[in-house]
């Protein structure tokens, strides 16, 4: 009998989780065969700690005989430059996942944050947020900003801090309004080894 | 950042009591200019003047350097002398100008040896006298013809806000009188409840975000409601010559409580999360240039710093921060150029010096290679600095000598 595929995607604060475990409803409406597990790490530069949760998973009776797929999320990659921190070794945490039997691992990369991803629904997060910002004004908003200042500027607007590590309860409400078809549609590309990955592309390559 | 007792809370509240100095009357600059706890007992710093220095920008062309110094009261077997302002400066540049250097406003070498500059195209040299224990900057704040008036009453209202996180984050809300220095001071309890409900009715749009930001950082509260507290209802019309003020609380609800509680029922850590933000809305409120916070850290979970920095950046704006730090944790989410390292040395006197940028890369590859974050590798090395000038000087820029 086959093991059933479970695809762990790690990925880095509330925002991250909410709008991935968003993602995950639609893959699995669209027949994904493959188990979806969206670990939020919270914490900075979690690469290193990743092992644990693996280890965590494998000793767990539900996962314990199933095929990981390892995918990483790693967002905002220019903060490794603004903040001056070495980026991971990922070729070498691969090789120490080895002992966790992981079938496949892939990683996400973008310098862009995920923000960005928001911003491509804008007219959905400025609906759900309840403002009235024509399409001047969002323009000069957003002059010189980053995606991420644009957002926290938006919530700000609507007097709410916009906590993209550890305020799910606050942001929840609005990126649930945001449309992530629309928004899977504009990172296709992003995505892809992604979707190939859970069998909802054919895979063109892999980084295993 | 650097280990206990290493001199963190005094460079704090010197930087308090030197911004304090300028804007106090001349009699409680008199008493501040002896008062004993302020008065360094260190071998080294013994009978050495306080000196304050503050550099920064008016407007995006106009940049200042001020600073003063004074003698402190001193007593021994051979008599008492007198305090007395010793030192003072004050440097302008405009960036817009034909040669953008600071030129001299204020120059001042004893205790009443001053001079001014009297015109934009003159020199300082135009003599003012001066008391021993006046500033110049707050005489010139009265000169209401004077060119750079502006300039100098700006000056006169630098505020800083030191949240007294470890003892008393309350204090910057309670009732008090008489507060200077901890003299004849009459306490009439939290002020917070007051302030939340003022800004509440004053200004909603501030306290709404000021209360979405406590709670992203305590989601399980579900109620959090500034309210006046009734003590009693007064008959109508009646006429008495005074009435008790109105007390309030903060009602809050945890979303694992059958029944909302008191502000006071939180636990430490919350409140100390709701003192902290709500002392940077009172700082903006205030117009301070500067907010210092003790030990950010202090009784947060590791896993909300980020939160809880990234908020407090977010709130302040323009308003800068110095906070000081025991976590290698919080360091993780700053950048080496945030940071200044409190490195040991012989004489017991601090020496916070930044990293030297050549060095940063050289320091997260070691880091790295022990597994170790930043600001784990960089209380490690305080530690093997001890006496160690070499290393220290490898690693770290000069200590920043006086800019007059």
């Amino acid at each position: 009998m086959n093991n059933k595929d479970l695809c762990i995607i790690f990925v880095e604060g509330d925002a991250e989780e909410i709008l991935f475990n968003k993602l995950k409803q639609i893959y699995l409406s669209e027949g994904c065969r493959c188990d979806i597990k969206v670990i939020n790490m919270n914490t900075g530069g979690y690469a290193n700690q990743v092992a644990g949760k693996l280890r965590g998973l494998r000793q767990n009776d539900k996962y314990k005989d199933c095929n990981f797929k390892v995918v990483c999320c790693e967002y905002d990659t220019d903060v490794y430059e603004k903040l001056q921190r070495k980026k991971p070794n990922w070729t070498s945490l691969y090789k120490s996942w080895k002992k966790f039997h992981i079938e496949q691992c892939i990683r996400i990369e973008a310098k862009s944050s995920i923000e960005s991803w928001m911003l491509d629904d804008k007219d959905n997060l400025i609906k759900a947020l309840g403002l009235n910002i024509s399409g001047e004004e969002l323009k000069n908003l957003s002059r010189g900003k980053t995606s991420q200042e644009v957002v926290k500027a938006l919530f700000k607007k609507r007097n709410k801090i916009y906590d993209k590590y550890k305020g799910k309860h606050n942001i929840l409400p609005y990126l649930d309004k945001l449309n992530i078809s629309k928004i899977r549609d504009r990172r296709e590309s992003e995505l892809f080894e992604l979707e190939a990955l859970i069998g909802l592309k054919e895979p063109q390559s892999t980084n295993t | 950042m650097a280990t206990n007792n290493y001199g963190k809370s005094n460079l704090l509240d010197a930087i308090d009591f030197g911004c304090l100095f300028i804007r106090e009357s001349q009699a409680n600059k008199k008493a501040m200019m002896q008062f004993a706890p302020a008065i360094s007992i260190n071998d080294k710093l013994a009978g050495e003047p306080f000196s304050f220095e503050v550099e920064g920008h008016i407007d995006d062309t106009t940049l200042y350097k001020y600073g003063y110094s004074f003698i402190w009261r001193a007593e021994s077997e051979r008599g008492v002398s007198e305090a007395w302002i010793c030192r003072e400066f004050l440097k302008i540049k405009k960036t817009t100008g034909v040669h953008p250097e600071y030129s001299n406003y204020i120059i001042r070498d004893g205790a009443t040896d001053a001079k001014y500059l009297s015109s934009e195209k003159g020199r300082c040299s135009t003599r003012i006298a001066i008391d021993r224990n006046s500033l110049v900057l707050n005489k010139l704040a009265n000169f209401d013809n004077l060119f750079c008036i502006n300039i100098i009453r700006e000056l006169n209202n630098l505020v800083i806000l030191n949240i007294d996180t470890l003892d008393n984050p309350a204090k910057h809300f309670d009732f008090s009188i008489g507060n200077l220095n901890g003299r004849a001071t009459i306490h009439i309890g939290d002020g917070l409840p007051q302030f939340l409900f003022s800004l509440k009715k004053n200004n909603p749009d501030k306290y709404e975000y000021l209360k979405s930001a406590i709670m992203s950082l305590v989601p399980t509260l579900e109620e959090f409601d500034p309210v006046p507290v009734k003590i009693g209802e007064l008959p109508d019309n009646q006429n008495l010559p005074y009435k008790i003020p109105t007390e309030y609380d903060v009602i809050v609800k945890d979303k694992y409580n059958n029944q909302p509680t008191r502000f006071a029922y939180l636990s430490t850590g919350c409140m100390k999360l709701v003192h902290i933000l709500s002392a940077i809305v009172l700082a903006k409120e205030k117009g301070a240039q500067l907010v210092l916070i003790e030990e950010l850290e202090n009784s947060v979970h590791p896993k909300l710093l980020r939160s809880l920095l990234s908020i407090i950046e977010d709130m302040c704006e323009d308003v800068k921060v110095l906070f000081t730090s025991h976590s290698p944790q919080l360091a993780q989410f700053l950048s080496p150029k945030q940071l200044y390292v409190g490195l040991p040395n012989c004489d017991g006197v601090v020496d916070f010096r930044t990293v030297k940028a050549n060095k940063v890369d050289k320091m997260l590859t070691v880091a790295n290679e022990m597994n170790l974050s930043l600001g784990e590798y960089l209380f490690m090395l305080m530690e093997d600095m001890e006496g160690d000038n070499d290393l220290i000087g490898m690693y770290f820029n000069k200590k920043d000598g006086c800019n007059e």
